[in-house]
């Protein structure tokens, strides 16, 4: 892939990458570093990247690791940290926010990150199966339980918070853009 | 509540693609990162690499497994080396040095052990597109349900390239990282033997079927056009939404479809077998997922 091939993908990509980073960043500032770091390891590995709507997977799923390095760096900060943060939370006496107060943002925040990660590149990225187990790198029958699963135990957890959500079972598999535009 | 699970989530966003532009910034980014050459920008080779053997002594020395452990850095450096794979460890790394992935698997399983490493390279049958790629890597499903790690380690696979070359060796670089004691798996296609069921059938560009031009058609007639070209079929029910989303999922080997229904999409499960998508209807059997 030369130049001029990186910047078609990138002008493809730019908008869904940064959404997907956005959405699961705590900070703009991190979220820029992300999409940065990820466009790097993409030009520093060109030839790697393939065409069509498979770069912008590929491009998921290298942000997908730089967003857990990054995690894995503030959980290590957090451990930290823990005690002086629990010293200036109850000096400022801080509040839970807004979002906390809604039950289905608090119950989705309160699964495993694994469904979490799955119902999101459905929901938010729109990805169907074979994309989200591109993405993943895994097989498209993992994704399909692991959709199922996540679904159901969403459901299960939402219904005990109180929030009637009806939960007709998740087919087995979703047919992604590229799939559809194939089939 | 009408909801369904995924609108919930979908209105759990924080930032809608709508809202999203590119501006000076993005085009400053991409200058930025294109101004190095992708090898000037390539991470240094890891240390690891100098401890192994090389030259004409490679061969007898490479025969023989090598454990070191050494206190040179500031972390503790383990590596591993047999004729087929090296593994070096440091830090939070793992990188794994595959000299052939087609290689004897039993070889990969010993270096895997020593070091206490969930990882499986599978071989699988593809059809020609595929042959000698990376199909995936990460965490298997096997591992999905385990409990999380202290410290919510997750499991992270990397691999390098993602195609071998054409004929030959296939050297295959895997970085690990995270909670490595899940399994974790490595997936590359081989060529299929005739009526080997493809490993990687989803429908793609380029699939040799579209030329029968099968989607459409009754499932009749798309049978009669297979038998035409020597081809047997099998099944999968699929929908898709006015949004373009979709389902699909495998019935029981045993059903077959009433005659008069449309084929939805086709691709080639096999060299010698073709599955045809149809539309769901009353009656039809339900996905049951398993696992």
């Amino acid at each position: 892939m030369d130049e001029d091939e990186f910047a078609a993908v990138y002008a493809q990509a730019y908008e869904p990458l940064l959404g997907y980073v956005l959405r699961r960043c705590g900070s703009v500032d991190d979220a820029a570093d992300i999409v940065a770091e990820t466009f790097t390891i993409a030009w520093r590995r060109a030839a790697e990247v393939p065409g069509g709507d498979q770069a912008q997977l590929w491009l998921f799923g290298t942000a997908r690791r730089v967003l857990a390095n990054h995690r894995r760096g503030e959980r290590r900060h957090l451990l930290k940290t823990a005690a002086l943060r629990s010293e200036l939370e109850a000096m400022s006496g801080a509040v839970p926010g807004p979002e906390d107060a809604a039950p289905v943002g608090r119950v989705f925040r309160e699964l495993a990150e694994a469904d979490r990660e799955v119902l999101t590149l459905v929901a938010w990225e729109g990805l169907g199966v074979a994309e989200i187990a591109t993405v993943l790198g895994c097989s498209r029958n993992a994704v399909s339980i692991r959709l199922y699963r996540a679904r159901r135990r969403f459901a299960r957890r939402l219904r005990a918070a109180g929030v009637d959500t009806p939960y007709p079972a998740a087919p087995a598999g979703r047919l992604g853009r590229a799939e559809r535009a194939a089939s | 509540m009408t909801a369904s699970i995924d609108d919930l989530v979908a209105g759990l966003a924080t930032v809608r693609d709508e809202e999203l532009t590119s501006g000076p910034g993005a085009r400053e980014l991409l200058a930025a990162i294109t101004a190095e050459r992708p090898e000037a920008v390539r991470a240094p080779r890891p240390r690891y690499a100098r401890l192994l053997p090389a030259g004409a002594a490679a061969t007898a020395l490479a025969a023989m497994a090598l454990v070191a452990l050494t206190g040179a850095g500031p972390e503790p450096v383990r590596t591993y080396a047999n004729a087929a794979v090296a593994i070096e460890h440091k830090g939070e790394v793992y990188e794994v040095r595959v000299k052939d992935a087609y290689a004897d698997q039993r070889e990969f399983a010993e270096a895997f052990a020593k070091l206490g490493l969930n990882v499986r390279l599978s071989i699988v049958p593809v059809s020609p597109r595929s042959e000698r790629r990376v199909l995936s890597f990460g965490g298997t499903a096997e591992g999905d349900d385990r409990q999380m790690p202290t410290g919510g380690r997750t499991r992270e696979v990397d691999v390098t390239p993602f195609t071998c070359p054409p004929a030959g060796a296939c050297p295959l670089t895997l970085r690990l990282s995270g909670d490595v004691h899940s399994p974790m798996e490595v997936t590359l296609g081989r060529r299929a033997r005739p009526g080997e069921v493809y490993a990687d059938d989803p429908p793609q560009q380029g699939d040799p079927l579209k030329r029968l031009k099968l989607r459409g058609l009754t499932v009749a007639d798309a049978l009669a056009r297979l038998r035409g070209n020597g081809l047997g079929a099998v099944y999968e029910i699929g929908s898709f939404t006015p949004g373009g989303s979709g389902s699909w999922f495998t019935p029981a080997p045993s059903w077959r479809p009433a005659p008069g229904r449309r084929v939805t999409g086709a691709w080639l499960h096999s060299s010698q077998v073709a599955t045809l998508m149809v539309s769901p209807a009353e009656g039809d059997p339900q996905p049951t997922p398993t696992g």
